[in-house]
């Protein structure tokens, strides 16, 4: 289980990037996060997995806790030693290696040779495409392949628990599907997974709880089918409103969060 | 302009303006008045370069406003214009070489004939001494600037093709062909270790006997003040540096400092946009070369006597250094900069014959002193040696001197990566924000 | 320098092959220093200027071994130092290993405290950290030479071999040397590279953040690379030593300082990134020197003297206008 409570993310000493948020992912449950661009998101998955210090981000308050250890202060490899592993926005893959080197990466922490087999076989399975490919250089590859080399290459070190941020960034909506599809199949083999996600509609149909960030805080959270079904949720993320039918509304009627997150 | 409100602009120009506030505007004044007083040696102000550099601090002050003209260039070709070159001191070493062909051998109308030289009865190639037009500086000032910004042009297509490191090495490249040249052309640039003289600073309008303005003698200027030969080129190269301190900082607010910007963020956006890549990295390259040139020419000619072994990659990697330490991007931090990389290691030295005159007086400091420095006794193991040991180590104050130089870069870049500009802008947001830290 | 070197010419053929073998040798050592700018540069994306500096400390290292017999910056003497200064074979090899030792601790050195805390920064501002190394640790090469040309002891001196078949060319023992260690280097460095703890290398200079994601210790690489890279410089520094021509067997600061950058060309015609370009840059970019040096020497007053040190320069310029990243260099894969 993880727990982030009352985080609070500084850039450069100066940018207040997040400011007291709080979530908890229990055991083999998918957590949906979402926000607007610039909301937090990602510097969330950051602070879990270890990787503000490149961004000379620190954390200056809260705490996150895994299974009851914190590990904000901790190596990146240490974490994923611990059973983290994050599949990076952007997809991220080694251009200059080939998709079994960029999958050999991913296995450098896990030391256990019959796991690794296991675990590329597992990768092939889930992405027959690879399996294809396995010899071509990953920068020459297509988007969608790039994020099954990405996803791939953070299953091989066999994680407890996933990372996704924006899985879904610039792929086709076919595409989107089959990574939820995987998402879901990895969940039900007992994974935990924080989904970060702009598109609300493919998080929140797999998820079981959702989070929804602005100016790095919770807004909102709840249950995944109540958000989907919520007004405000569906104005702001969906593009959908009631009244008025037809009629665009201008940028100034936008509602935006300000108030705190309600403990309900 | 708002007073009291330094971040609120009313109008496009306001946003543009060299100085935009107030504060800056004095400032930038007292900065050139305080200056001005230090050379003409006022009370308090003569005193604070005298205590830093020694009495002979106009020497070093002198050779860093030549350097912040050339610093001024490689800023705009690397700051502005993002193309990475350890070439400059080519460019500055073709600066200087133009001046003294056109300038060199001041009065002797026949001296151009020294450029050509001939076979003596033995066969071996001789020559009739130091060639040189003896043209005036109004002349070889700006042709120095213009026949490197020439090969600057000419050299860019190659640079052009190749992008970041590869193209550091390209200029690299240039600065050893520079080397080469100087070593094979003895009758342009002089003995290759002890090279030649250059023209002095003086302004005529043609080659007549009594200067203009004369520079290169102590004595009364224009029948007012009197003034050594030092102070008088001070003046004269600080003038300069603020004259193509505008330029420089006119150029990058101007539309083609745009665009050269906008090569550097991202050269292909920049394409896209139509921003034509060639044709402005080219001019960053003529432009950064034509300060080069003009640096290079006012260095040799404030020094006196240069060799080509003097436009080494050494003088590129200072530039590169004031580039870093003083912020790139920055005409203010650039400036900060060159007087940073130039001033140091006098200082330092001042420093290390402080500590060695410690170790007498014995207290706190000579304990200090007496551990860092080997006297050459046996069992005394201080890294710093002032008497001859084995090879290697410990080693003498003048290499110390050298380590503390390299140290300096490195260890600016690692803690402040923004440079000296960097830590004044955190000041000064600190201090806008306060007490809120953010 | 090449021109300086007084073979006496016996024949055409002879010529030619003792001027193929010291471009073959001389091409070995720049591979060498070549897959050492490689290795760094690979590992942590750093272009190394500081080579010139580090390879140089690193044989006057051995030099003050087995010449003062004593030990770099320690004031204790060194039991294993031969008498006389002139080494056996296994006691030379001995002291190798241990300057390669004392290398790869100044490249661990100077790798944490440095390079490390630059992580992230630009290449260049890196780059030009090197610049500061090689300004830091000049001086020492300064002080430790002091003006003079050092002896490293070399087992084999100036010792040749006259190979009576191919119309008596003279070929120094020292070349076959540098070939031998450059190829051993490079069958090293080339199977290091598959290994995994060589992927990693490579996944890290493609991208450190997300090696940092997949739980690879980037610390360790880049501890590694210098490590290994340091080691190079130094293999490489000590064979230019040995060679025949000025220094002549010793250590000296007028040469080894320049003949660094020398190398530069060899990288950027072999490619930034690639081990197989490092040792084809380093053999095309000598044979261009040293032939350049054999058979244009009749031209020299036209040339200039030393003209065969700005020939690589010359051929990197060719190379660059037409293949921008080199011949085996990895072009930079743009999605724009």
């Amino acid at each position: 289980m993880l727990e982030i409570s009352n985080l609070e993310v500084v850039y450069s000493e100066v940018i207040l990037s997040l400011r007291g948020l709080s979530l908890t992912v229990p055991d083999g449950e998918i957590v949906a996060l979402l926000g607007s661009n610039g909301a937090g998101k990602t510097t969330t998955a950051r602070s879990v997995t270890g990787l503000l210090g490149n961004h000379n981000g620190e954390v200056t308050k809260g705490s996150i806790s895994y299974n009851g250890t914190e590990i904000h202060e901790l190596d990146p490899s240490k974490m994923v030693q611990m059973g983290i592993s994050q599949v990076m926005e952007g997809r991220r893959c080694f251009g200059e290696l080939t998709v079994d080197e960029n999958l050999a990466t991913g296995a450098f922490t896990n030391k256990d040779k019959a796991n690794v087999k296991h675990q590329y076989d597992k990768v092939m399975e889930l992405f027959p495409r690879l399996q294809e490919r396995r010899k071509q250089l990953a920068g020459y590859m297509s988007g969608g392949e790039q994020q099954m080399i990405a996803i791939g290459r953070a299953l091989m070190a066999d994680p407890k628990f996933l990372i996704l941020d924006e899985p879904s960034l610039g792929l086709a909506p076919l595409l989107v599907q089959q990574v939820r599809d995987v998402i879901r199949d990895l969940n039900k083999e007992g994974m935990s997974i924080l989904l970060i996600e702009q598109n609300a509609m493919m998080a929140l149909s797999i998820a079981n709880t959702g989070y929804i960030m602005e100016s790095g805080k919770v807004v909102m959270d709840g249950d995944a089918k109540r958000l989907l079904a919520d007004d405000d949720v569906k104005e702001f993320y969906l593009g959908l409103h009631s009244g008025e039918d037809g009629e665009r509304k201008s940028f100034k009627d936008v509602k935006h969060y300000k108030r705190k997150k309600k403990w309900a | 302009m708002a007073f009291g409100r330094p971040l609120l602009r009313t109008s496009y120009e306001e946003d543009a303006a060299i100085l935009p506030t107030a504060f800056q505007k004095a400032g930038v004044g007292f900065l050139i008045l305080s200056l001005c007083l230090m050379a003409l040696d006022a009370p308090i102000f003569g005193a604070i370069p005298r205590y830093f550099l020694g009495n002979t601090w106009l020497v070093p002050v002198g050779i860093t406003l030549c350097f912040a003209i050339g610093a001024l260039g490689i800023n705009i070709l690397v700051g502005v214009t993002g193309q990475v070159s350890l070439g400059h001191a080519f460019f500055m070493g073709t600066g200087a070489y133009t001046a003294v062909m056109l300038g060199g051998n001041l009065g002797d109308q026949e001296s151009w004939k020294a450029c050509v030289p001939f076979h003596d009865n033995l066969g071996l190639l001789e020559r009739q001494g130091e060639c040189g037009l003896g043209l005036p500086i109004w002349i070889w000032l700006p042709a120095a600037g213009l026949v490197a910004a020439l090969i600057g042009i000419i050299v860019s297509p190659a640079a052009v093709k190749v992008r970041g490191l590869y193209l550091a090495i390209v200029t690299v490249g240039l600065v050893f062909i520079g080397l080469h040249l100087g070593r094979m052309l003895p009758e342009w640039a002089g003995d290759f270790e002890s090279g030649r003289r250059w023209p002095k600073l003086d302004i005529r309008l043609w080659k007549e006997e009594t200067p203009l303005i004369e520079m290169s003698e102590d004595g009364k200027w224009f029948g007012l003040i009197n003034l050594t030969e030092e102070q008088k080129q001070f003046f004269f190269l600080l003038a300069i540096v603020i004259v193509m301190t505008l330029l420089a900082k006119n150029l990058v607010r101007s539309r083609t400092g745009r665009a050269l910007q906008a090569i550097r963020d991202r050269d292909v956006a920049a394409e896209v946009m139509g921003v034509p890549e060639f044709k402005y990295k080219r001019l960053g390259f003529a432009i950064s070369s034509f300060y080069a040139g003009i640096a290079g020419a006012l260095f040799a000619s404030f020094t006196g006597r240069v060799s080509p072994i003097d436009f080494g990659l050494l003088l590129s990697v200072d530039f590169i250094a004031i580039l870093l330490i003083g912020g790139a991007g920055t005409i203010a931090g650039t400036l900060l900069g060159t007087v940073f990389v130039e001033l140091l290691p006098n200082v330092v030295e001042r420093l290390t014959e402080w500590l060695a005159d410690q170790i007498s007086t014995g207290g706190v400091t000579g304990t200090i002193a007496d551990f860092l420095l080997t006297t050459g006794a046996a069992g005394d193991f201080g890294p710093i040696s002032i008497a001859p040991t084995a090879p290697g180590w410990p080693m003498s104050v003048f290499f110390w001197n050298l380590v503390i130089y390299g140290v300096l870069i490195v260890v600016f870049l690692i803690f402040e990566p923004l440079g000296l500009f960097g830590i004044w802008i955190k000041f000064r947001n600190y201090w806008k924000g306060w007490p809120f830290s953010y | 320098m090449p021109a300086l070197d007084s073979v006496v010419i016996a024949s055409g053929l002879s010529t030619f092959v003792q001027t193929l073998t010291k471009s073959i040798a001389l091409g070995c050592i720049y591979a060498m220093l070549g897959l050492s700018f490689v290795l760094i540069f690979k590992g942590t994306q750093v272009l190394n200027f500081a080579a010139g500096a580090i390879s140089m400390a690193g044989a006057l290292f051995m030099s003050i071994m087995i010449a003062d017999a004593g030990w770099p910056f320690l004031p204790w003497s060194n039991p294993f130092a031969p008498d006389g200064g002139r080494a056996s074979i296994p006691l030379w090899i001995l002291h190798l290993m241990f300057a390669l030792i004392l290398a790869a601790l100044m490249g661990m050195i100077i790798e944490r405290l440095a390079i490390r805390p630059m992580v992230g920064q630009p290449l260049f501002a890196m780059a030009v950290v090197t610049l500061g190394l090689e300004i830091a640790i000049r001086p020492f090469n300064l002080d430790a030479s002091a003006g003079q040309a050092r002896s490293i002891g070399v087992p084999w001196g100036n010792g040749t071999w006259t190979a009576d078949w191919l119309d008596g060319a003279v070929i120094p023992k020292s070349y076959l040397a540098a070939i031998i260690a450059a190829s051993i280097a490079f069958a090293a460095v080339y199977f290091f590279y598959r290994s995994r703890f060589g992927v990693a290398m490579r996944a890290v200079a493609f991208d450190q953040e997300a090696a940092m994601a997949q739980g690879i210790n980037v610390g360790r690489v880049f501890s590694v690379a210098w490590a290994l890279g340091a080691a190079l410089a130094v293999l490489a520094a000590i064979f230019f030593a040995m060679t025949p021509w000025p220094p002549n067997g010793a250590v000296s600061l007028e040469i080894h300082p320049i003949w660094v950058f020398r190398v530069l060309p060899v990288i950027i015609l072999g490619g930034l990134d690639s081990v197989v370009g490092a040792v084809y840059g380093g053999l095309i970019i000598a044979s261009f020197e040293i032939f350049a040096g054999q058979y244009l020497s009749q031209w020299t007053s036209i040339l200039g003297p030393g003209y065969s040190t700005i020939v690589p320069y010359l051929a990197m310029l060719g190379v660059l206008l037409v293949k921008p990243y080199g011949l085996f260099g990895t072009a930079e894969i743009r999605r724009v």
